[in-house]
């Protein structure tokens, strides 16, 4: 059954879309990340274009983002302090992701720029991930179950002036590298269209030393806040949110991550952290081959408005 | 005043009717007058019905053919960028554009057969039905460049089937009565559309009629697609309302 897009303008079948949707949801809720970084390169991939891709998915992460976050609440297990410190930074990340968008956009490289910022980012996680996995995953084969080493109490960061006592998390840090991640996920998050919770999680572990009981609930409130402030951006500046197709992916998207939840209970967490490694590098490798090897058309059009002329 | 008005316009008739007596005419009419684009919305096939007629006052033995029929349908005008890539700093990036202005969004030539066939390149030139596509070009770049980038916009453009010919696009079911199918994409553009018909015979165009239609988007995909545009800010708060609530419907549902 096909389904017209209003504002891509163009009609997908809508069990493609639920279903890519659930299958990303799926991913997101067997590995607890959000799934925007494997969202919105699907349906770029799929011949949405990258503009609606990208704000649309912003749309559906939220949504993916409010059910856990509501258990993560119902458990207390938010840091609301850091997470303010978080939101009012990673808004004005977003405003600055939006309008570098818009800019991006008008010169023409915006599929470049997320071409690089996907294979960048996703390369370098993912290498990261696989990494660290394979080493837990080969300590585990040869029978030593060595505690993973608990970060040092202390590190370079915690020298920084102006330093705020966080209760939550039992911290006491300086707002500095606290505003500087939030405003760095909010305008990754608003260019790339990711909610950026693969990037922020670790940078709260290893950067702030948020404990590891507060940090998944405290970052899922910053990713839906920075996310609701692009979607918002993202529509009044390039009117480019498809409501109806964020709503598809987001229907697909709450119902798969149910049972990737329960399946992700059931599987041990280094085979997790290997396996999503894979998925994030072959994304990154997919966004490689569409910057290193010839494309099929080296021309490429596309409607541009009036306001974009005058700019 | 009124008697001197209808005088004129008596004589009027009567000139116009004594040139066309040789003459035929061509009444036709479109299957749809507004093509609605709604949820289902996969393109739409567009039918106009026409038939070569004498002209009143002309007598019936000239209805005679060959006849040859060329109709053009174009879109709204719109603007639009081409981008070629090319291999810098080691990868393939967008390296040059150019904008094209007021170029039609939509454009089909259909006619019964080829056009040099049945009449020379003056007349055709004269109609507009030659050269076929060239786009203007609003930009400081030179001319052979130019030419390069219209002509690679042309191609792109019958690639995603918004511009095209088909030589045997326009079918006579009879000397007179004949039919034209014209496909319209899924992502056809929105606007008014107008579709000119030219009757040949011998070598000259002896009728020429225009007839509109308009795509439009309509009930609940009307609604989204002008609150994108005119209210973006409510739109926008909307879409997140929506998440939030389906993310807590999704939450309660399957309460973990």
């Amino acid at each position: 059954m096909q389904i017209y897009l209003p504002i891509a303008e163009l009609s997908l079948n809508i069990f493609f879309l639920i279903g890519i949707g659930g299958a990303v949801g799926f991913l997101s809720g067997m590995f607890g990340v959000g799934g925007g970084f494997l969202l919105t390169p699907l349906l770029i991939f799929s011949g949405i274009p990258a503009p609606v891709a990208v704000a649309s998915v912003s749309g559906q992460v939220v949504a993916a983002s409010t059910s856990g976050a509501l258990s993560y609440m119902r458990r207390n297990l938010i840091d609301f302090h850091l997470a303010l410190y978080l939101v009012l930074s990673g808004v004005i990340g977003a405003f600055l992701g939006v309008y570098t968008f818009s800019a991006l956009r008008n010169a023409g490289q915006i599929d470049l720029v997320i071409s690089v910022g996907y294979l960048v980012f996703l390369g370098f996680i993912g290498l990261i991930m696989l990494n660290e996995a394979i080493r837990s995953l080969w300590r585990h084969k040869m029978g030593k179950d060595i505690a993973m080493k608990l970060p040092g109490q202390h590190n370079w960061v915690h020298g920084l002036p102006l330093r705020i006592r966080f209760k939550r998390s039992n911290l006491y840090v300086s707002v500095i590298p606290v505003l500087m991640i939030g405003s760095s996920i909010g305008f990754l998050g608003a260019l790339l269209g990711i909610g950026g919770g693969f990037i922020l999680v670790p940078a709260l572990i290893y950067i702030l030393r948020v404990p590891g009981s507060v940090v998944i609930g405290t970052s899922l409130v910053q990713v839906i806040a920075i996310m609701a402030a692009s979607v918002i951006l993202h529509a009044m500046n390039n009117y480019s949110v498809d409501v109806l197709l964020a709503f598809c992916l987001m229907v697909g998207g709450v119902v798969g991550a149910q049972f990737g939840a329960s399946v992700g209970k059931i599987m041990r967490g280094d085979q997790l952290r290997a396996m999503l490694a894979l998925i994030v590098l072959a994304v990154a490798l997919r966004f490689a081959f569409l910057l290193f090897f010839t494309p099929e058309d080296i021309f490429s059009t596309s409607i541009i408005s009036l306001s974009e002329l005058v700019k | 005043m009124r008697v001197i008005k209808s005088i004129i316009f008596a004589f009027l008739l009567l000139g116009f009717s004594s040139s066309m007596a040789l003459s035929q005419r061509i009444i036709s009419a479109l299957s749809d007058k507004e093509i609605l684009i709604d949820q289902g919305f996969t393109g739409e096939t567009l039918t106009i019905f026409g038939n070569i007629e004498p002209n009143i006052g002309a007598k019936k033995e000239y209805l005679v053919g060959p006849f040859s029929i060329a109709v053009i349908i174009q879109g709204p005008v719109i603007n639009r960028v081409v981008r070629k890539k090319s291999y810098k700093f080691g990868i393939w990036l967008n390296s040059e554009q150019l904008i094209f202005e007021k170029l039609p969004s939509y454009y089909w030539l259909l006619s019964s057969e080829k056009p040099e066939n049945f009449a020379s390149n003056e007349i055709l030139q004269e109609a507009g039905l030659l050269p076929i596509m060239q786009p203007f070009a609003v930009s400081t770049k030179g001319e052979g460049e130019q030419k390069i980038f219209s002509n690679e916009l042309v191609r792109l453009m019958k690639e995603k089937g918004l511009f095209g010919i088909n030589e045997n696009g326009v079918k006579f079911h009879s000397n007179s009565l004949y039919s034209i199918n014209l496909e319209l994409p899924s992502d056809v553009p929105v606007g008014s559309f107008l579709a000119t018909t030219y009757l040949f015979k011998g070598g000259e165009i002896i009728h020429k009629r225009s007839e509109g239609f308009s795509v439009r988007k309509t009930g609940f995909e009307r609604l989204l697609g002008t609150s994108a545009k005119q209210s973006p800010f409510f739109y926008g708060v909307f879409t997140v309302l929506l998440a939030l609530f389906t993310g807590w419907l999704g939450g309660v549902a399957f309460r973990r």
